[in-house]
C-alpha cells in the first residue's frame, strides 16, 4: 500500500503540469466548501453569542408582557406589577433539575437612568442598585470615603457612592463626602467616591471589553436594599441560567421559563428566555439552507473535478497499456493493477483536497479580515472535505482502474 | 515435464471466419531443456509463445504447465503461475522506465509477496549473476541495450521460475551484445535453468540444444522444415 502511494506520488510528480490541472477542479471545490463553511460557522457562532447566550453560556429569563414579545417588561416605563412575587428557592431548585442547566440564580438588574442633583446642580446619570459583592468586580476603586457596610444594607440607609466624574460635575470643588444629594425621589448621603481601576484604552480580553463598554463615567451606586426608595419601585427579578452545552441553550432556557410561568398567577405576563432565541433559530435555519445551497454548488465543482480526474486517469491507463501488460506478464494480479490505479487516483484527489483545504483556510481568513467577521475553521469540515476528495478519487478512479485491470496482457504488451 | 502441450489449436476470429493460427501443436519440454522455436513472421510463433506464457488460452487441446492443467485455472491463479513459474524476456526489454535496475528486478518478487529486505537481496543477487552489480541504481535510460536485456534476464530469473520464455531476446541488440545475452542463456542453462527461446535467426537458434520450427501454424523438426521448404523452392525453379 505504502509502495503504491509512493509510486503514485512519483507518477504524479513526473506529470506536474497535468496533475496540477487535474487537481484544480478538486482544489477549487474543496476550497470553496471550506470558505463557505468557515464563514457561515463564524457567523452562526457570533449569532448564537449575540442572541442566545453570551460567551459564558448564560441566558436571562425575564418577564414579558404578553402583548409585547420584543422587549422584557420595563418597570420604570410601565410601572410596578402587582401580584408578581419573587423567585423562591423551590422554583430555582426545579429549574436546576432541567437537563442541561448547570446553574441558576435570581438577579435584580437594578440599573436605570436616574436624575441626580446637588444644590442647584443637576444632571442625569446611571443609577445602580448593588449588592455587597458588586464592587470587587466592577473595575472601580475607592478614591475617598468608604464602601457600603452591612449596616447600610440592613438598615436600608440612604447612602450613595458616586464616580469621580459625577462628583466634579455636581460638587465642583467641594468635597462630596458627607454631603446630601438627591437621587431620584429621595435624598442620599455621599459616603464614597470611586474611579476607574484600569484605563481601558487597551482591551486585552473579553472581560476588559465588557467592562469598558459597560462602564459609566457618571454613575451613582445605591445599596440594593435602598433601591426602592430612590427609584420608587423595585425591579422585577430575572432568572439567569447557565447552560454548558450550547446545543441545549434554547430548549433548556425555554423549560426554565415554563417552570417560572407555572408559579405565575393567571395574568397578561409571562416569563420568556432571551428574546431573540427564536429569531436566532430562524436565522440559523436560513444560514443552514444557504450553506447547503452553496456547498451544493461547490459540490458541482467537485463533480466536474472528478470527471477531470476520470478523464486523465483514462489517458494514463492508455499511456501505460504496455506497462500494465508487462506487470500482468510478471504475475501482477488483477487486484494489484486495480489497486495501483485506484491509489493513484485517490492520491491525486487527496493531495488536491489538502491543497484545497489550505487555500480555503487562507481565503476564509482573508475574507474574515476584509469584512471584519469572525470565522470558525471547523475540524469536522476539514476532515469531511479531505474524505470527500478521497471519495471522489475512488468513485471517478474506479472506471479507469477497472479498465486497466481488465486489459488483456497480450494486447497490452503489443500496444504501441 | 515442465511444458506438455497436446493437440493445441488456436483460431482467431476475422469477421465470420475462424482463421487457424496454430494447428495441432504437440510440444514437450523437460527440466533443463534449452529449446529454440524458429519460424518466419506470421508463422504463429508469437501466438504459441503467448499460449506457453499463459498470456493467451488455446481454442482447444490440453496444456499442462508443470503438471497443472491450465484450462481450468482462473485469472488469479494464472497470474500466480506466471509470477512464480515463468520468467519472461522480451525483444524490447520492457523495463519500467521510471524505476532503477534493482527496482525492475524486484517487481516480480513484489508480486510474489516477498518482504522488502529479502526482495532487495534476491534482486541484487540476480543482477550480480548477469554481471550488473555495478549498475543496480541505474535507470533504464542510462543503460545500453545489452545491459537492459541483462536486467530483463535478471528480472526473469529473480523468482527462480520453472522456465525462461525468451521472445527474440537478441532482436533489438547489436551482435556483440546479442552474443553476450546468448552466453548468459547458455550459462544459466548449464546451471539447470530451462529455457524456451523464440527467434527467427538461425545463428541464435543454434545456441539451443534443440530446435523446432513453426511454419504455417504447424510445429516440425528443423529437418522436416528444410525438406518442406526445399521441395517448394525446387518446385518453384521447376515451374
Amino acid at each position: 500500500m505504502f509502495e503504491n502511494i509512493m509510486l503514485s506520488i512519483r507518477g504524479i510528480r513526473s506529470h506536474k503540469m497535468r496533475s496540477a490541472l487535474t487537481m484544480l477542479g478538486i482544489i477549487i471545490g474543496i476550497a470553496a466548501i471550506i470558505v463557505i463553511v468557515s464563514i457561515i460557522g463564524g457567523a452562526s457562532a457570533e449569532l448564537k453569542d449575540q442572541m442566545v447566550g453570551d460567551s459564558t453560556n448564560t441566558v436571562k429569563v425575564s418577564l414579558y408582557s404578553k402583548d409585547d414579545k420584543y422587549s422584557s417588561y420595563a418597570v420604570e416605563e410601565k410601572g410596578p406589577i402587582v401580584g408578581i412575587t419573587t423567585i423562591d428557592d423551590d422554583t430555582i431548585n426545579q429549574v436546576l433539575d432541567i437537563d442541561g442547566i448547570s446553574d441558576a440564580t435570581s438577579v435584580y438588574i437594578r440599573l436605570y437612568a436616574m436624575d441626580v442633583a446637588y444644590l442647584a446642580n443637576n444632571t442625569s446619570c446611571s443609577g445602580y442598585g448593588v449588592d455587597a459583592d458588586y464592587f470587587p468586580f466592577s473595575g472601580l476603586v475607592l478614591t475617598s470615603g468608604r464602601l457600603f457596610t452591612n449596616h447600610d444594607y440592613e438598615n436600608h440607609n440612604n447612602v450613595v457612592i458616586i464616580t469621580d466624574s459625577l462628583a466634579s460635575d455636581l460638587f465642583r470643588n467641594e468635597d462630596p463626602i458627607g454631603k446630601t444629594m438627591q437621587c431620584g425621589n429621595e435624598l442620599f448621603t455621599v459616603v464614597g467616591v470611586m474611579t476607574k481601576l484600569v484605563d481601558y484604552s487597551e482591551i486585552n480580553s473579553i472581560t476588559d471589553y465588557y467592562v469598558s463598554v459597560g462602564f459609566d463615567d457618571k454613575a451613582v451606586y445605591i445599596p440594593a436594599t435602598s433601591w426602592n426608595d430612590a427609584a420608587g419601585y423595585d425591579d422585577i427579578q430575572k432568572l439567569v441560567v447557565k447552560i454548558d452545552d450550547p446545543d441545549k441553550i434554547i430548549t433548556a432556557a425555554t423549560a426554565a421559563a415554563d417552570v417560572l410561568n407555572s408559579t405565575l398567577p393567571e395574568s397578561t405576563f409571562e416569563y420568556k428566555s432571551g428574546t431573540l432565541s427564536e429569531d436566532a433559530d430562524y436565522l440559523k435555519e436560513i444560514m443552514r439552507i444557504t450553506s447547503l445551497l452553496l456547498v451544493g454548488i461547490a459540490s458541482i465543482s467537485l463533480l466536474v473535478g472528478g470527471i477531470g480526474v476520470m478523464n486523465i486517469m483514462l489517458v494514463s491507463v492508455t499511456e501505460r497499456t504496455r506497462e500494465i501488460g508487462l506487470k500482468k506478464a510478471l504475475g501482477a494480479r488483477r487486484r494489484v493493477i486495480l489497486g495501483q490505479f485506484l491509489t493513484e487516483s485517490v492520491v491525486l484527489t487527496s493531495i488536491g483536497g489538502m491543497i484545497g483545504v489550505l487555500i480555503g483556510i487562507g481565503l476564509a481568513k482573508l475574507v474574515g479580515m476584509i469584512v471584519q467577521m469572525p470565522i470558525v475553521i471547523s475540524v469536522g469540515a476539514i476532515a469531511i472535505s479531505v474524505g470527500f476528495s478521497m471519495g471522489v478519487g475512488i468513485i471517478f478512479g474506479l472506471v479507469p482502474s477497472v479498465k486497466a485491470a481488465n486489459l488483456n496482457p497480450i494486447d497490452a504488451l503489443r500496444y504501441e | 515435464m515442465i511444458l506438455d502441450l497436446k493437440g493445441i489449436y488456436k483460431n482467431y476470429k476475422a469477421g465470420d471466419l475462424d482463421v487457424p493460427v496454430l494447428k495441432n501443436i504437440n510440444l514437450q519440454v523437460k527440466e533443463g531443456d534449452y529449446l529454440s522455436i524458429m519460424g518466419p513472421s506470421g508463422s504463429g510463433k508469437s501466438t504459441l509463445m503467448n499460449i506457453i506464457g499463459l498470456l493467451d488460452k488455446p481454442t482447444s487441446g490440453t496444456y499442462l504447465f508443470d503438471g497443472v492443467d491450465i484450462s481450468v485455472q482462473n485469472d488469479h491463479s494464472l497470474s500466480d503461475i506466471r509470477n512464480k513459474g515463468i520468467g519472461f524476456v522480451f525483444q524490447n526489454f520492457n523495463l519500467m522506465p521510471r524505476e532503477t535496475a534493482l527496482a525492475n528486478v524486484e517487481l516480480p518478487l513484489l508480486y510474489a509477496g516477498i518482504k522488502k529486505k529479502q526482495r532487495r537481496e534476491i534482486a541484487a543477487a540476480a543482477l550480480e549473476k548477469v554481471g550488473l552489480s555495478d549498475r543496480m541504481k541505474f535507470y533504464p535510460t542510462q543503460l545500453s541495450g545489452g545491459q537492459k536485456q541483462r536486467v530483463a534476464i535478471a528480472r526473469a530469473i529473480a523468482n527462480s521460475p520453472k522456465i525462461i520464455l525468451a521472445d527474440e531476446p537478441t532482436g533489438a541488440l547489436d551482435s556483440a551484445s546479442g552474443d553476450q545475452v546468448m552466453e548468459l542463456f547458455s550459462k544459466l542453462n548449464a546451471e539447470g535453468v530451462t529455457i524456451v527461446m523464440i527467434t527467427h535467426e538461425k545463428a541464435v537458434a543454434d545456441c539451443a540444444d534443440k530446435i523446432v520450427v513453426i511454419y504455417d501454424g504447424e510445429l516440425m523438426t528443423l529437418g522436416d522444415f528444410e525438406k518442406k521448404t526445399m521441395r517448394r523452392k525446387g518446385g518453384d525453379s521447376n515451374g
